[in-house]
């Protein structure tokens, strides 16, 4: 690949040997994100590494055996199931934060550390998550010890949908907090000076304007939260998802390379979707606004 | 506006409690008894500490190593891309942004399964973790570089007859210090906390802060794993707080 860039537009300026700074950069994305993937998808066809107990050669056994494992099945469901679930209720947990955060911002407030605050748990490992909610709902938990249903919630789906919860809230809140402070406010206080109630220009005029960036944001926290396997690391017992399926078919179950990478395969083509769901969405929901 | 403020701390609480929470076990004789049944106790913390301390350094030097990295062919690549209108640019954005969309579990099984052998000497982890901080670099850095002002101061330099390196020392980099180093702090902040893309890549013998964690949840008491814990959220506050106060400068200059 030799690119060769075109001096268009702003590119006047770029010198003739500028591809040579994309070399080390490229070459390195080539060598450990793509060619690594490729790998992947090849292993899972049976054309590459194979397990002790996996014959070698092409085949698509190893896909036909995943999607038609019962548990692998009920893990994705399950996983779907609690990611979905969770993603929503973090939607509805950041929606009148963003707004508030951008009317005190627009007010003339410095919101540098709230801000600060809840971007914060994006730096945390999964793992911790899970700890929190060992912390806090599981057997021996501080919440469970006020209140006994509680106790041991951790390791059942509820449980699963909280942490997940946490796990999302810096990762809708991030997008969604530049979002709202980039919408013009020029529009709802014409409304507001027209008579609009408050409620009505949420309703109308803040809301609809913001739901493109809300589409995209979830479309993005759902594959971050179908793919994140720290969570669950920490909360798995008993309930099964999907990250665990990739994770125990190369240590739990043995060494089946083959099956873990089919199984990985799958796992990403499931949070690609969602994460293109989303961008797909929002983008005909921009242009049905501009329109 | 009121209900606006009483939701943020709301929120504010729903993120603090938990670590609140976690400091009360830590700070607690025994746990399971209640909090502070048994008196308030620091040996929970120094010993989380002891046992914490090697591996917060490990991930401290691998952070380092990943912001550098992201720094030199990330920094590289993304003046590219902002300067070349053509095909390649736009896709090498998109290669990059391929660990957003592939689950970092799925990465790590496909790393250990191409790259086994260098695992031991942590250089997979490294690599890793570049992977997927990239596409972190890339977004924070290629609009700062793309922005018409220092192309255009870029121009004028040129027309005046400073050569590229002096160009990229005096012009480039002073334009872009602010968006330089934000990108190398979320680098290290990720980089520092990353779990998934490690899990199968890091480096068996020398265990990073996140896996020192992983382990004590199984094996230590709920009490020793929350000091852990507590000392892990500590060590990034510095960071956070730097990524904290470059943001406050964005704003202040785009405003």
């Amino acid at each position: 690949m030799t690119p060769r860039p075109r001096a268009t537009g702003a590119a006047v300026s770029t010198p003739r040997w500028a591809w040579l700074a994309a070399v080390p950069g490229a070459a390195f994305l080539l060598a450990f994100a793509v060619y690594p993937i490729g790998v992947l998808v090849q292993n899972s066809l049976g054309l590459g590494r194979t397990g002790l107990h996996e014959q070698p050669g092409s085949t698509s056994a190893y896909y036909r055996a995943v999607l038609s494992s019962e548990t692998v099945r009920s893990s994705a469901l399950t996983s779907i199931g609690v990611c979905v679930t969770a993603v929503l209720i973090t939607v509805v947990l950041a929606v009148p934060l963003v707004l508030h955060a951008a009317a005190r911002s627009a007010a003339g407030h410095d919101t540098a550390r709230l801000d600060a605050l809840f971007t914060l748990p994006v730096a945390l490992p999964g793992t911790i998550i899970g700890f929190f909610a060992i912390v806090l709902i599981g057997n021996t938990g501080l919440l469970g010890l006020w209140f006994a249903p509680l106790r041991g919630v951790s390791y059942t789906v509820p449980g699963l949908v909280a942490a997940y919860v946490y796990f999302s809230l810096p990762r809708v809140v991030g997008p969604l907090r530049g979002a709202a402070e980039a919408l013009d406010p020029a529009v709802p206080e014409a409304a507001r000076s027209l008579g609009a109630g408050r409620v009505r220009v949420l309703a109308t005029i803040t809301l609809p304007l913001l739901t493109p960036a809300v589409v995209a944001a979830t479309g993005t926290a759902l594959a971050i939260a179908l793919g994140g396997y720290g969570t669950i690391a920490v909360l798995s017992q008993g309930v099964r998802l999907l990250p665990l399926e990739v994770v125990d078919q190369l240590s739990a179950a043995g060494f089946n390379v083959a099956t873990a990478s089919a199984t990985g395969v799958v796992l990403a083509v499931l949070a690609c979707a969602f994460l293109l769901l989303g961008r797909a969405l929002s983008a005909l929901l921009t242009r049905r606004i501009a329109r | 506006m009121r209900a606006g403020a009483a939701w943020t701390r709301l929120m504010v609480a729903v993120v603090v409690v938990p670590m609140l929470v976690t400091l009360v076990v830590a700070t607690s004789v025994s746990f399971s008894t209640g909090p502070f049944s048994g008196g308030v106790t620091f040996d929970w913390m120094s010993l989380g500490l002891e046992l914490l301390a090697p591996t917060l350094l490990r991930s401290f030097l691998v952070g380092v190593g990943v912001a550098a990295a992201n720094l030199l062919i990330g920094g590289l690549l993304a003046w590219w891309v902002a300067r070349t209108a053509a095909w390649p640019a736009r896709l090498v954005g998109y290669l990059a942004n391929l660990p957003l969309a592939v689950p970092g579990i799925a990465i790590s099984v496909a790393l250990i399964g191409t790259y086994a052998q260098l695992r031991p000497s942590g250089l997979l982890l490294v690599a890793g973790h570049v992977v997927f901080t990239l596409p972190f670099t890339l977004a924070a850095l290629v609009p700062v570089l793309a922005a018409d002002g220092l192309v255009e101061c870029d121009q004028v330099a040129r027309s005046l007859g400073a050569s590229p390196l002096r160009r990229l020392v005096t012009v480039t980099l002073p334009w872009c210090r602010v968006a330089v180093l934000q990108a190398a702090a979320t680098a290290y902040a990720l980089s520092y906390g990353e779990f998934n893309i490690s899990f199968f890549v890091n480096a068996p013998a020398a265990p990073t802060a996140p896996f020192a964690l992983f382990e004590a949840y199984a094996t230590r008491r709920i009490e020793l794993a929350s000091a852990m814990s507590i000392w892990f959220i500590v060590s990034l506050l510095p960071v956070l707080g730097a990524l904290a106060a470059l943001r406050g400068r964005l704003a202040e200059r785009s405003s």
